[in-house]
C-alpha cells in the first residue's frame, strides 16, 4: 500500500455471527482494501460480531434496542459511528431495518450483503425462499443500502449452484462460503474504484 | 442411440428468428437428443421458425391469430400438435401467452426459455429490465 493512499474509515454493524466482519477484517489487516475498520456495533448482545471485534482490538458495542423507537434506535448507531469518524458503514447481517433519517445520513455510504442474486430473493431467509422456487443458480449481492429493503444500487455478485439434494443448511455453507470472498472484494471495487451513480446503476469505469 | 430408446415427438411454436429451434434441431438430428420435431407452429408469417423447419424438412405452419380470441388460437395449436402427435411442446420466443385450457392440456409438458435468471425479470424485455436494475 502506498503512503498517500486514502484509508476509508469503516463502522460495520451486525446481529449474528458475524463471520463476513471476520473476512472483511482480515482483508483490512493485509492490506487487500484500503480502509480500516474503526468501530463494530451490535444489537445483540451475544452478537458473534464482538467478539471478533474483541479478537481483532477493534472497538465494539452492545447498543440495546430496547424501548427504542427505530429512529431513537438508529440515531445511537450514528452518534457511535460519528465519534468513530466512520464514512462508510457496513452490514454485516444486521437483521433491523434502517430507517430513512440513517439511509440520508450515509447515503451511498452504506453496504449491505444479501445472500441471494437480487432482485430475486429479497427479505428474510433467502436461502429457504431460492429451495421452495426450485432454482439451480442462487448468489450472493452485495450492494448499496437505500430505503427499500434489499434494493439499492448493485456493487458486486457472485452465483452460487444450487445442488440436488441440498439442504437449507448445505446451500448456506456454499453461499456463505463466496459471500467471505465476495464482500472484501466488493467494498475493495467500491472504494478504489469509485463507481458513478447513473440512475438506480453503479458504473465501474 | 440404442434401438429401443425411446423417441419423444416434440412440436416448437415460435414467433420471432427462431434461432433456438435451429440449435434443437441440431441436437436432434446428431442423436443428441431423444426426440424428433414432428411439427413447427408459427403466429408470425415471417418467423425464422419457419424457414429453418423448411430447411429441417420439417412440416410448418403459419396461424394467424386474426379475429381470434386466446382460446380459439389455442384450439389451433392443439389442433395441429394433436395431429403431429407430439408430446412434448417447446416455445422457442412464442411471444403470445398461453390459455390455461392449453396449459392444462399439456400440462407438465410444455418447456419454455426465458433469457433472464428467473424469478428476477421475469415478463417482456428482460434484457432492458436487467439494466434497469
Amino acid at each position: 500500500m502506498s503512503l498517500d493512499e486514502q484509508i476509508t474509515t469503516i463502522g460495520a454493524i451486525s446481529s449474528g455471527r458475524g463471520e463476513n466482519l471476520r473476512y472483511i477484517l482480515m482483508a483490512e489487516r493485509s492490506g487487500y482494501i484500503p480502509a480500516q475498520v474503526k468501530v463494530v456495533l451490535a444489537d445483540q448482545l451475544n452478537s458473534g460480531a464482538l467478539t471478533i471485534a474483541r479478537e481483532f482490538d477493534v472497538p465494539c458495542f452492545y447498543l440495546s434496542p430496547l424501548g427504542l423507537s427505530r429512529e431513537e434506535y438508529d440515531l445511537q448507531l450514528i452518534k457511535h459511528l460519528e465519534e468513530a469518524s466512520v464514512e462508510l458503514v457496513v452490514l454485516t447481517g444486521f437483521m433491523r431495518i434502517l430507517s430513512p433519517a440513517f439511509v440520508k445520513h450515509y447515503r451511498n455510504r452504506i453496504l449491505n450483503i444479501h445472500p441471494a442474486l437480487l432482485p430475486s430473493f429479497r427479505g428474510m431467509d433467502a436461502f429457504q425462499q431460492a429451495l421452495d422456487h426450485g432454482v439451480k443458480w442462487t448468489g450472493t449481492t452485495i450492494h448499496i443500502v437505500d430505503e427499500d429493503v434489499d434494493h439499492g444500487p448493485i456493487v458486486y455478485q457472485v452465483p452460487v449452484p444450487v445442488r440436488e439434494g441440498d439442504t437449507h443448511e448445505s446451500l448456506k455453507v456454499r453461499v456463505q462460503k463466496a459471500e467471505y470472498k465476495a464482500y472484501p472484494k466488493a467494498i475493495k471495487m467500491f472504494l478504489e474504484k469509485e463507481p458513478k451513480h447513473v440512475g438506480r446503476k453503479l458504473v465501474f469505469e | 442411440m440404442s434401438l429401443d430408446e425411446q423417441i419423444t415427438p416434440i412440436g416448437a411454436i415460435s414467433s420471432g428468428r427462431g434461432e433456438n429451434l435451429r440449435y434443437i434441431l441440431m441436437a436432434e438430428r446428431s442423436g443428441y437428443i431423444p426426440a424428433q420435431v414432428k411439427v413447427v407452429l408459427a403466429d408470425q408469417p415471417n418467423a425464422g421458425a419457419l424457414t429453418i423447419a423448411r430447411e429441417f424438412d420439417v412440416p410448418c405452419f403459419y396461424l394467424s391469430p386474426l379475429g381470434l380470441s386466446r382460446e380459439e388460437y389455442d384450439l389451433q395449436l392443439i389442433r395441429h400438435l394433436e395431429e403431429a402427435s407430439v408430446e412434448l411442446v417447446v416455445l422457442t420466443g412464442f411471444m403470445r401467452i398461453l390459455s390455461p385450457a392449453f396449459v392444462k392440456h399439456y400440462r407438465n409438458r410444455i418447456l419454455n426459455i426465458h433469457p433472464a435468471l428467473l424469478p428476477s425479470f421475469r415478463g417482456m424485455d428482460a434484457f432492458a429490465w436487467c439494466f434497469a436494475w
